[in-house]
């Protein structure tokens, strides 16, 4: 099997800015190149040429979609299992990408109808289960000493970040994780979404504005 | 002042990194109070955004990620059969613990309601509701359009029988048998059963 745990994955934006979102999009049209390889050796039979392949774009994209479907699910193991879902069926339905679509916008598509997938299906879990724990307690690394992440996640600023995100109505929250965690641009958003790019504006100024009002400290 | 100061509209349209005229660019230069006041927002949006990647990333750690990755590759290298998703590889006692939840008082009800339901309504229902999904030209369609009964489907986690199982109870309590929707209306639902032993205990 090909080891994509050795190549290296991209860099990752640590901020919505315009330096880290042009990153972003050179990286992306790489990706989409990738894919059409992929489709390309499938199409042609080449199935070991075709894994090769996938296996950078999986690396690639990975830590990133596992981002988003965190934050839109905030579950890990929801989340992890969407995006188990999602890579499985790019591959199987690579024959249907279209080259003329950034591969990232396809497939975070197809990522976010896994995570709609998943929160249904964790509903009707919900309904028909009884949890024995209320509270979820903090992440622990393996080895039992919190790693400087797990420190961060536990802070109380984290803790009212993440739950002024989870207050915004779905579409807001969506259109704000895909712009903002994800770096898509406002259009890119709208086609992963089905949404206009106006709409996603709006839709991005209301959450913004009510992020504002939950989480904006008194300035010095 | 030159011109009046940038709504937040505009504010929040420069703070994020669209163009905007040359007028906003002009003021915003100018206003040391709009600068100021998009520096906030702008630090706002950065702090957001670095707690919410570090947060993922400390529940996806690499390790997880290289599972995560092998896993997906495995199912692919079985030429897409049927290969259970595992669980979040080895997952920290705190997460086994979040994740477990008891199927006691519901799981009876469930299996009450289900006994019921086979009795009554075998073949009632044989048809699930596709998702609720987005559709984009070329985006593969949801599952029930794809995996025809009988065909290889892909791998989907923690047992899709069990998912099928809860649906179709859930479907016959709710939609289909006035005597199981009698049922289902008697037993407590999960929030009322917190609520009750919130206050009761
Ligand atoms: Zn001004």
């Amino acid at each position: 099997m090909p080891s994509a745990s050795r190549r290296g994955g991209p860099v990752h934006a640590a901020s919505p800015t315009a330096a880290a979102q042009t990153a972003s999009r050179s990286h992306l049209s790489g990706d989409s190149a990738l894919a059409s390889e992929v489709k390309r050796h499938v199409l042609a039979g080449e199935r070991d040429a075709a894994v090769e392949r996938f296996a950078i774009l999986l690396a690639n994209q990975q830590r990133r979609a596992a981002r988003i479907a965190f934050q839109y699910l905030r579950d890990v193991h929801d989340a992890d299992e969407a995006v188990q879902d999602a890579f499985l069926r790019v591959f199987t339905h690579i024959a249907r990408y279209r080259e003329d679509l950034p591969f990232e916008v396809w497939f975070t598509r197809i990522l976010i109808n896994r995570c709609l997938d998943v929160r249904k299906t964790r509903a009707r879990r919900l309904r028909w289960t009884l949890p024995i724990e209320a509270a979820a307690p903090a992440p622990e690394p393996p080895d039992g000493s919190p790693s400087i992440e797990a420190r961060l996640v536990s802070g109380a600023r984290v803790q009212a970040i993440a739950a002024a995100v989870e207050t915004l109505p779905e579409r807001q929250r969506a259109v704000f994780i895909l712009r903002h965690f994800g770096g898509h641009s406002p259009a890119d958003v709208g086609r992963v979404l089905g949404l206009t790019e106006s709409t996603v504006r709006v839709h991005l100024f209301r959450a913004i504005h009510r992020l504002r009002a939950l989480l904006e400290r008194e300035g010095p | 002042m030159r011109s009046k100061h940038l709504s937040e509209q505009q504010l929040v349209a420069a703070s994020a990194g669209d163009a905007g005229t040359a007028d906003e660019h002009a003021h915003l230069s100018a206003c040391e109070t709009c600068r100021a006041r998009a520096g906030r927002l702008q630090a706002l949006l950065a702090e957001v955004a670095a707690v919410a990647e570090a947060e993922a990333d400390a529940r996806f750690p690499s390790h997880r990620l290289e599972a995560q990755r092998s896993h997906i590759l495995e199912c692919i290298e079985q030429d897409g059969r049927p290969a259970q998703i595992i669980a979040f590889p080895a997952g920290s006692r705190a997460e086994v613990r979040t994740r477990r939840v008891t199927t006691r008082s519901r799981w009876v009800a469930a299996a009450a309601i289900a006994g019921l339901a086979i009795g009554l309504a075998v073949g009632r229902w044989s048809h699930r509701q596709p998702p609720v999904a987005l559709s984009l030209p070329g985006t593969p369609p949801a599952d029930s359009e794809i995996w025809a009964p009988g065909s290889d489907r892909p791998a989907t986690a923690r047992g899709s029988s069990e998912d099928e199982f809860l649906g179709q109870i859930e479907q016959a309590s709710t939609g289909l048998l006035p005597e199981l929707r009698a049922i289902h209306e008697l037993t407590p639902h999960v929030e009322q059963v917190l609520a009750i032993n919130a206050d009761g205990r």
